[in-house]
């Protein structure tokens, strides 16, 4: 086996550093871990600005002037050990500055709750599909039919797997009012897949008689 | 942790459960030892877990497989980088500066000596400079270059360790010094990589004297190269595809005539990262090229084209080993 020793081996590289240390790396004003950050997180980031607006001129400027701000005040930057959440916050806010600007008010991020028919389904368990194919256009459609508030605490729950308190800490509520959006939108999304599987079974009956 | 809580317990309850999410989105080991344990244990939970397990999945395949496909990510990447212009850095930190600058006040009173002017490039870094005499220089990553401004009017010298581009302004007598020899120029631009044993010049305009530690001497004309090692001067060669040579100026690294040593050797020059390979596969030849700005991608175009994989060992170390 051979060993190929880095230039200078007191470098240790950017893939196995903890969070702080990549954010300090950063802040020293290394550009390659700058980079890097943006590689990893960009995806994340994308996803996650989706639940909040369709535009993606926004999602792209928000993006940009981030990563641009975040380099010129790199010196000025306080230190983090999670750099996703950092990143994750002050998306969300520039997206809302962005979203504000073009509308001058933030009308379309009223929390708009249960704006759809709820079905309480009848059993205290989840649905069973007939396929894994059905499942997932059917959750897929439920979330669409979410609000954006609704949306965004469900992804960065089970798409982000974010604890209820750094969720609380990113959409700026308390703790309690957290848990009680998650239970809400759970429970609506619940309900929209058990409306979507009545429709559904409706439209099978219609079929078959 | 406390397995009685979870007796009797609907998929519902399950799905804001944090310990639950632990193990089904978060992965932790000790999450799924517990997990695994109370199916175990408890048969009658294991459909309520399992269809838990099930919607989570599902849930998490609905938010992040979305389509992405409107976002061009290096296309923002491209913007941000133009919005956010390399400048010379200076490389003493801010604290340093005051007393620099009473150092600098002192100098004059004392005729102290000033110092040589370094630019130092870190890895995946590259800076522009422009010298006393406006030639300009872009220097790539992981060198160094430095001058006297003192004694520029006497002697235009610049040391050079590592790779640059240079544009010499014309009518300039001009010397760059390497660890191998020096290069002598008058108005021209070529392209310099002194790596650890060797130096290696390109010229692209004008006319290049090479002269190494012996006093020998060549003189190369643009689409030629021309290595020195500790032994001396190469042979004068021409260059196919002179262009590829500099393409490191746009972040792309082309590999010519080398094999999986120089491959990595070469890459260490852009990422400080510790790589090991088999003795066996290391001579194996290589041609292509390499992007410097990630190393996943970089790895992956160096070993591909070899059906050869990478791994990233815990250790902080990268295996490059056959494909299996």
């Amino acid at each position: 086996m051979v060993k190929f020793v880095p230039i200078n081996s007191k470098e240790k590289y950017f893939f196995f550093m903890n969070d702080s240390e990549k954010w300090d790396l950063l802040r020293s004003g290394d550009k390659t871990a700058w980079s890097d950050i943006y590689t990893s997180e960009v995806t994340h980031l994308i996803l996650y600005a989706k639940k909040l607006t369709p535009s993606v001129p926004i999602i792209e400027d928000a993006i940009q002037d981030l990563f641009v701000e975040i380099w010129q005040r790199k010196s000025a930057l306080g230190p983090t050990d999670n750099i996703r959440k950092y990143l994750l916050v002050a998306l969300r806010r520039k997206i809302f500055f962005l979203i504000n600007k073009d509308e001058k008010k933030m009308s379309s991020y009223e929390p708009v709750e249960n704006e759809l028919p709820i079905i309480d389904s009848p059993e205290s368990q989840l649905i069973n599909w007939q396929t894994l194919e059905q499942r997932d256009s059917d959750i897929k459609k439920a979330i669409d039919n979410l609000s954006l508030r609704q949306k965004e605490i469900i992804h960065l729950k089970y798409s982000l797997g974010l604890d209820n308190k750094t969720i609380s800490e990113i959409m700026g509520l308390s703790y309690q009012s957290t848990r009680n959006l998650l239970a809400t939108s759970v429970r609506n999304l619940k309900n929209l897949l058990h409306f979507l599987i009545f429709l559904w079974s409706a439209w099978v009956q219609k079929l078959l008689f | 942790m406390d397995r009685e809580k979870y007796i009797n317990v609907t998929p519902e309850s399950l799905i804001e459960d944090e310990l639950f999410l632990d193990w089904v989105l978060r992965q932790q080991p000790e999450a799924k030892v517990f997990w695994e344990e109370l199916i175990q244990n408890h048969p009658n939970e294991k459909k309520a877990v399992l269809e838990a397990k099930d919607f989570i999945h599902s849930l998490h395949r609905a938010l992040s497989e979305e389509s992405l496909k409107e976002f061009n990510t290096h296309k923002i990447w491209g913007k941000i980088n133009a919005n956010t212009p390399s400048k010379i850095r200076f490389l003493i930190p801010s604290k340093w500066i005051v007393a620099a600058g009473i150092l600098l006040v002192l100098s004059i009173f004392f005729l102290f000596p000033k110092g040589p002017k370094i630019i130092k490039t870190e890895k995946g870094e590259m800076v522009q400079i422009e010298l006393p005499d406006a030639s300009k220089v872009l220097i790539n990553s992981a060198s160094q270059l430095s001058y006297s401004n003192r004694r520029w009017k006497n002697e235009k010298t610049v040391n050079l360790d590592g790779e640059a581009y240079f544009e010499v302004t014309p009518g300039q007598k001009f010397t760059v010094a390497t660890p191998h020899g020096s290069i002598v120029v008058l108005g021209t631009s070529f392209n310099i990589q002194a790596r650890n044993d060797f130096t290696i010049v390109d010229c692209f305009s004008g006319r290049v004297a090479v002269i190494d530690t012996k006093g020998n001497r060549s003189i190369i004309l643009p689409g030629q190269k021309i290595t020195i090692d500790y032994a001396g001067l190469s042979e004068v060669k021409y260059v196919k595809n002179q262009e590829n040579v500099l393409a490191w100026k746009t972040g792309i690294v082309y590999l010519q005539q080398a094999n999986l040593k120089s491959a990595i050797q070469e890459l260490q020059w852009y990422f400080p990262v510790e790589i090991q390979a088999d003795e066996t596969i290391l001579s194996r030849p290589l041609e292509g090229f390499f992007k410097t700005s990630h190393l996943d991608s970089a790895l992956y175009q160096i070993t591909m084209p070899l059906n050869l994989e990478f791994e990233k060992l815990s250790n902080g170390i990268i295996l490059i080993k056959e494909n299996n």
